[in-house]
């Protein structure tokens, strides 16, 4: 799953503190965030920060339920 | 109005001066402004994990500032501002670190994540603009902030500190039984207080600048942990001398202490040690009522400790008490059961035990300062008490 443009970490971190199961974020660059660890958020938020609105990268959910969850800060998922 | 602009205008310029940031929330924690660089990235910080959440809690039941660490050991200080019993503003300063320690922590925790060089880089060049302000010192800025939003003057004590923790297990009213200058002199009287059972008991400000040193050489909660482990332990002897039976001290020293090893904050190691103070005071209070001393023998030995070093004389005594002199002395002698005299002596005989070990003083100088005539007198009463001289007690110190 790709993660959209302009997302609100905020809303998407609380989103991501609901899931089941592991949540990781890939980056191009092969780096693994796992974004349940705390120390993984920080790094995910510098990421995100320092590259403007447009981090590329992609959303692994471990549990399927999850992707549904995440969904609305997703780009090739339908919202809803 | 206008008057608590200026003043916020003059604090945030104060907070400029060592680079803590200042942010305004509204009641309902939305963001009106900040100075914070990296704005962004610094407000989700402060959302990850709860904090946001439990600092607008924590506002919304009281007007105290409040001190919130986190588990990366980044700091914030809230303080609500009230119109009409209605929560209005929420002002915070941070994110900032307490020690050097807690900075390197996380950079080191980010190397071992095997991400790529580049991302820890920026990582860390975003934990390099956090400031270093020791937790004492976020205090009373977190004071001044208090007296800009509200004119009132507060203690350090009064900070309250924002903590999940406050579900911790209870202690049970019965637990089973199983030279830095100026800053011991300081932890005496916290001490004394506990010894007392003095309850009402308000910290000196300047404790809160104490240096107890770094306690561990790279993890600032191991530090904590340790600087409130040393605190717990002279606590739980004070108690003792207080009157606290030992078993019952100790066992609960050891619950303290087990239940702080497993805290994961900063700000929940201070609770315990607050708690900690608070539960031996109260507890050696209690010892003392249940050893059935009055007020008026309190009050006597209370002004006995403030005048040790002067000559008292029965009449004196039972002058500036209020109580007739016979009275008060079989009173005394009821209730404590030594004279009013013999139990002057001891008073003074311990401090002088305490300088003899603690300080550079000389024999005569602690003599003339306890109130001693001579001092072949003090040496006599010493000899007789501990059965070596004062020099010699000096020279046996470990």
């Amino acid at each position: 799953m790709k993660l959209k443009t302009n997302i609100d970490l905020e809303r998407f971190f609380a989103c991501v503190e609901q899931c089941r199961g592991q949540v990781t974020f890939h980056s191009p660059e092969n780096d693994i965030l796992n974004l349940r660890s705390r120390l993984c958020l920080y790094l995910f938020t510098v990421a995100y920060s320092s590259n403007g609105p447009a981090l590329v990268g992609d959303i692994c959910c471990q549990d399927p339920e999850d992707e549904k969850l995440l969904a609305p800060f997703m780009e090739n998922i339908e919202n809803g | 109005m206008a008057d608590l602009v200026t003043k916020l205008e003059v604090y945030q310029e104060f907070l400029d001066c060592s680079n803590i940031p200042l942010w305004h929330y509204d009641g309902e924690m939305r963001l009106i402004s900040t100075n914070a660089p990296n704005q962004e990235a610094l407000q989700t910080l402060f959302s990850i994990g709860g904090c946001k959440r439990q600092i607008q809690q924590y506002c919304l039941g009281n007007r105290l500032p409040g001190f919130y660490s986190d588990s990366a050991s980044l700091i914030w200080l809230a303080a609500p501002r009230y119109v009409n019993d209605t929560l209005t503003d929420i002002y915070l300063i941070g994110p900032v670190f307490s020690s050097h320690m807690s900075e390197q922590a996380m950079s080191r925790s980010l190397y071992n994540l095997r991400v790529s060089p580049e991302l820890v880089q920026s990582a860390r060049a975003l934990l390099q603009s956090v400031p270093i302000v020791h937790h004492t010192f976020l205090m009373h800025h977190g004071l001044m902030l208090h007296w800009c939003l509200t004119g009132v003057k507060l203690e350090s004590a009064d900070i309250q500190i924002i903590s999940s923790a406050n579900n911790h297990p209870r202690i049970p009213d019965a637990p089973e039984r199983e030279s830095r200058t100026g800053t011991y002199a300081l932890e005496q009287q916290i001490f004394q207080a506990v010894e007392d059972g003095n309850i009402h008991f308000v910290h000196p400000k300047e404790v809160y600048q104490r240096n107890t040193g770094m306690l561990h050489k790279t993890d600032p909660l191991r530090s904590a942990k340790n600087e409130v482990i040393t605190c717990i332990t002279l606590i739980n002897r004070a108690a003792i001398r207080g009157g606290m039976p030992e078993d019952s001290a100790y066992a609960l020293a050891d619950h303290y202490i087990l239940l702080l090893e497993d805290a994961t904050k900063i700000s929940e190691v201070y609770q315990y040690s607050q708690d900690a103070f608070k539960d031996f005071t109260t507890r050696v209070h209690k010892y003392k009522l249940g050893q059935g001393r009055s007020k008026e023998i309190q009050d006597c030995i209370s002004y006995l400790e403030l005048h040790i070093g002067q000559k008292v004389t029965m009449t004196e005594l039972a002058r500036e008490l209020g109580y007739n002199k016979n009275y008060l002395s079989t009173k005394f002698g009821k209730e404590v059961g030594m004279t009013i005299s013999e139990y002057l002596l001891k008073l003074r005989l311990e401090r002088a035990k305490v300088w003899l070990q603690n300080s550079d003083k000389r024999i005569q100088e602690i003599s003339d300062d306890l109130g001693f005539n001579s001092v072949s007198y003090f040496s006599a009463q010493f000899r007789k008490a501990t059965g070596q001289s004062p020099t010699d007690f000096r020279n046996r110190k470990v």
